[in-house]
C-alpha cells in the first residue's frame, strides 16, 4: 500500500512549475536603439502604442539569466524611461460574502512577468547585448588605494519605504527618470533582466518606452488613472491580436486593462461573472463599453453587436464598428 | 585531558586576522555648541542656557580624506558624480554614531527625541515645557504634564513593563536593579562636553580620517509649535507605523544614508569637525591598530554658516 502511494507520488514532476525556452523567442535579445518619444503622443493611445517597443521574451537556452537590452542617445536633457511587463497588477477579491465589485474578475496568477529595469552610460555596461546580461558596477578607487564597486546605474528606483535599489513586483510597471545633463551626446543602455517569467505560455510580453522630459506629469497627460496604463495592451499587442496570436486569458486581461484603464472596471467585472443579455452591464454600448466575456472568451454584447460592433482587441476598442 | 586544554587554550587565542577594527574615542563638543538663546514666556526676558539636551545625533565615520573643497566646511572626500544634482558617495569605510532617534510615545515627539539626553519623563517634559517653549502635546491635543501619564501611555503603547525598556531614558535601572547610565554627555572642566564613541568594526585603511558632524536641532524662535527642536537627520516620513484605532502616524527614523551623503544633511547651524581637529589613524594595518589602540580625541568644534 505504501509502495503504491510512493509511486503515485512521485508521478508529479512539478515541471510546470519551472518555465521552458519557446521555439522562436529569444532569452536575452537586443531591441535596438529607442527614439525617446514625443510627450505630445501622450495625448492619444494609438500615437502613445506607436512609440512604445513591444517585444517578448522566453527562458535563455544556454543557462544564463535573461533580459534584453535597447539604447538611447542623450541629448542633455531629461528623460523617463518606463517599462510595463504582461499582464495586470490585480487582486481578485475573494470575499463570498461582500466582494469588491470592481476586482470580482477571477485573476490569472500564471500570467504574470517581472522584468527589472536599470539604466546607464553604454560605457559602463558589463553586458554583451544579446548575448549576456550584465550590470552597471564599475570599480573606483579612492584616495587611498581602496578598491570601491561602484554602481553606475542611474534608474533610481525607490520603495514604499523610501529605500532606494527597490524594485516592483510581477505584472508592475518600473519607471525611472534619466537626467543625462552630464553625458549630452553619449549613449544609454536600458538593461531589462528578467525577474520572473509567465508559467502560463513561458512567455514574457512587455512593453519599453522612452518619453521625453520628467516623468511628472505623465499619468496627467496620457489621462490614465495609473501607471500600468501608461503603456496599454502589453500582454496582447495589436498586431499578436490581428495574428490571432492571444490567446483567450491574454484577450481577457488585455480587455479589463483597457477597463481599468478607462473607468468602466465596474461593468467589466459585472458583465464578466453574469454574461448575460438581460445584465445591464453587458448591454451597455457608449464610447468603448460593451462587451461580454462567455467562458473565457471575449465577445461583444448582444447590443453592440446589433449596432454592428465586434470584439476588436486590434484597435483596442471593444466597440468598433465593423 | 591537558592535550585537551592546551587545544581550547590555543583555540580561543586564534587571530583571524581580520582587516577590520573597532575604533573608539572620546568626542567634545564645545559649549557654544550646546548653548540657545531661551525666551521666558512669563517675563518675556531672553536669556543663554547651556544645556546637553541641545546636542543632537552626532555621526562619526572613517573615510580616505577630507576636504574643503565641495562645500564651506569641511567634508569627507566624494566618489564619482553620477548624475547630476546629486553629489559622489563619501564611501566610508565605517562609522557610528552617539545618539539615535527614538521614539517617546507621543506624535508630537517623533523625531524629537535622540537617546542618551534625556534622563527620564520629567527632564523630557520640562525640557519642552520650560526650555523649548513647547510643552509636550498627547493626541487630543492636550499638554502632558504628568511623569505617571506619560509612562502609562508609553506603556500602553509599547505592551511594555518598565522604563528601561526604553532607550531615550537613560537615568534607569536594569531588570535586576543595576543602574544604566545612558547620558552620552557629560560637562568637563573647560565647560565643554564630552561622550564615548565607538565605530566597530570599521574596515580598516592606513592614514584614514576620522570625521563626523552634529546635527543641531532647529532654533527655538522658529515661532511654530511643533517646528522647534526638530532634526535634519530624521526621516519623519518613515520608521515604525502606529496605526491602532485612531492613531494614524510613523515614528520617524534615522535617515540611512548619512554617512555616504553628509552634504544632504548638513545646513547653517550643524557643527562639523574642522580640518585641523581631523584625526589620521595612522596605524600600518588593522591588526596593529588592533594590538595598539590610540588615544583618540575628536572635536567637533567647527559651525557651519
Amino acid at each position: 500500500m505504501l509502495f503504491l502511494l510512493t509511486i503515485f507520488a512521485c508521478g508529479h514532476a512539478g515541471d510546470d512549475y519551472v518555465p521552458k525556452s519557446v521555439e522562436g523567442y529569444e532569452g536575452v535579445s537586443v531591441l535596438g536603439e529607442l527614439t525617446p518619444m514625443s510627450r505630445d503622443n501622450l495625448l492619444s493611445t494609438t500615437a502613445r502604442q506607436e512609440g512604445v517597443t513591444y517585444a517578448t521574451l522566453t527562458l535563455p537556452r544556454e543557462q544564463l539569466f535573461g533580459g534584453a537590452t535597447a539604447s538611447f542617445v542623450a541629448d542633455g536633457s531629461t528623460y523617463c524611461v518606463v517599462v510595463d511587463p504582461e499582464a495586470v497588477t490585480w487582486n481578485q477579491s475573494v470575499d463570498f460574502e461582500a466582494p469588491s465589485e470592481t476586482y470580482i474578475f477571477k485573476d490569472n496568477t500564471s500570467d504574470d512577468g517581472d522584468l527589472d529595469l536599470s539604466v546607464g552610460l553604454s560605457a559602463n555596461y558589463t553586458g554583451t547585448p544579446g548575448y549576456q546580461m550584465g550590470n552597471f558596477e564599475q570599480a573606483y578607487e579612492d584616495s587611498l588605494g581602496a578598491q570601491v564597486t561602484v554602481n553606475t546605474n542611474e534608474c533610481v528606483l525607490v520603495g514604499s519605504l523610501g529605500q532606494v535599489g527597490a524594485h516592483a513586483g510581477r505584472a508592475t510597471p518600473e519607471f525611472c527618470e534619466i537626467d543625462t545633463t552630464l553625458h549630452p551626446g553619449r549613449e544609454y543602455t536600458i538593461a531589462l533582466d528578467t525577474w520572473s517569467l509567465p508559467l502560463d505560455d513561458d512567455l514574457l510580453s512587455f512593453g519599453l518606452v522612452v518619453i521625453e522630459g520628467s516623468c511628472e506629469g505623465i499619468q496627467d497627460q496620457a489621462n490614465v488613472p495609473d501607471w500600468e496604463c501608461v503603456i496599454p495592451a502589453e500582454s496582447c499587442t495589436p498586431e499578436e491580436a490581428a495574428a490571432d496570436n492571444c490567446n483567450a486569458r491574454e484577450s481577457s486581461f488585455a480587455a479589463m486593462e483597457l477597463a481599468y484603464c478607462n473607468q468602466f472596471q465596474h461593468l467589466f467585472c459585472d458583465c464578466a461573472i453574469n454574461p448575460s443579455a438581460d445584465n445591464p452591464s453587458c448591454n451597455t454600448c457608449e464610447g468603448t463599453v460593451g462587451f461580454a466575456l462567455v467562458e473565457d472568451q471575449l465577445t461583444v454584447s448582444p447590443v453592440c453587436a446589433a449596432d454592428g460592433y465586434v470584439a476588436d482587441l486590434s484597435v483596442l476598442n471593444l466597440c468598433s464598428a465593423d | 585531558m591537558l592535550s585537551l586544554f592546551l587545544l581550547i587554550s590555543v583555540g580561543c587565542s586564534y587571530d583571524e586576522q581580520l582587516p577590520q577594527a573597532n575604533i573608539s574615542g572620546t568626542l567634545i563638543i564645545p559649549a557654544e555648541a550646546a548653548t540657545r538663546t531661551v525666551l521666558d514666556p512669563i517675563t518675556g526676558e531672553s536669556s543663554e542656557v547651556t544645556d546637553s539636551r541641545f546636542i543632537g545625533p552626532v555621526y562619526l565615520g572613517a573615510f580616505p580624506s577630507v576636504t574643503e573643497l565641495d562645500y564651506g566646511y569641511a567634508h569627507p572626500e566624494m566618489g564619482p558624480v553620477i548624475q547630476a544634482d546629486i553629489e559622489g558617495n563619501t564611501y566610508p569605510y565605517g562609522g557610528g554614531s552617539v545618539g539615535r532617534f527614538d521614539f517617546a510615545c507621543f506624535e508630537y515627539l517623533a523625531c524629537r527625541t535622540p537617546t542618551g539626553r534625556f534622563t527620564d519623563y520629567d527632564d523630557l517634559l520640562s525640557f519642552f515645557a520650560d526650555v523649548v517653549g513647547d510643552p509636550v502635546q498627547d493626541a487630543f491635543g492636550n499638554e502632558v504634564v504628568s511623569a505617571g501619564y506619560m509612562q502609562a501611555v508609553c506603556y500602553d503603547l509599547f505592551e511594555i513593563t518598565a522604563d528601561y525598556e526604553m532607550e531615550w531614558i537613560s537615568d534607569v535601572s536594569d531588570y535586576q536593579g543595576e543602574k544604566l547610565d545612558r547620558l552620552d554627555f557629560v560637562q568637563n572642566s573647560d565647560g565643554d562636553f564630552e561622550a564615548q564613541f565607538d565605530l566597530w568594526r570599521v574596515n580598516y585603511a592606513p592614514d584614514m580620517k576620522i570625521w563626523g558632524w552634529m546635527d543641531a536641532p532647529t532654533d527655538l524662535d522658529f515661532g511654530v509649535a511643533n517646528q522647534r527642536y526638530k532634526f535634519g537627520t530624521c526621516n519623519e516620513q518613515n520608521g515604525q507605523q502606529n496605526n491602532e484605532y485612531n492613531n494614524d502616524f510613523v515614528y520617524g527614523v534615522t535617515q540611512i544614508d548619512l554617512l555616504n551623503f553628509p552634504g544632504r544633511y548638513i545646513g547653517g547651524g550643524d557643527w562639523v569637525v574642522g580640518m585641523d581637529d581631523v584625526i589620521t589613524v595612522d596605524a600600518e594595518t588593522a591588526e596593529d591598530y588592533r594590538a595598539n589602540p590610540p588615544e583618540i580625541t575628536v572635536r567637533i568644534a567647527s559651525k557651519v554658516e
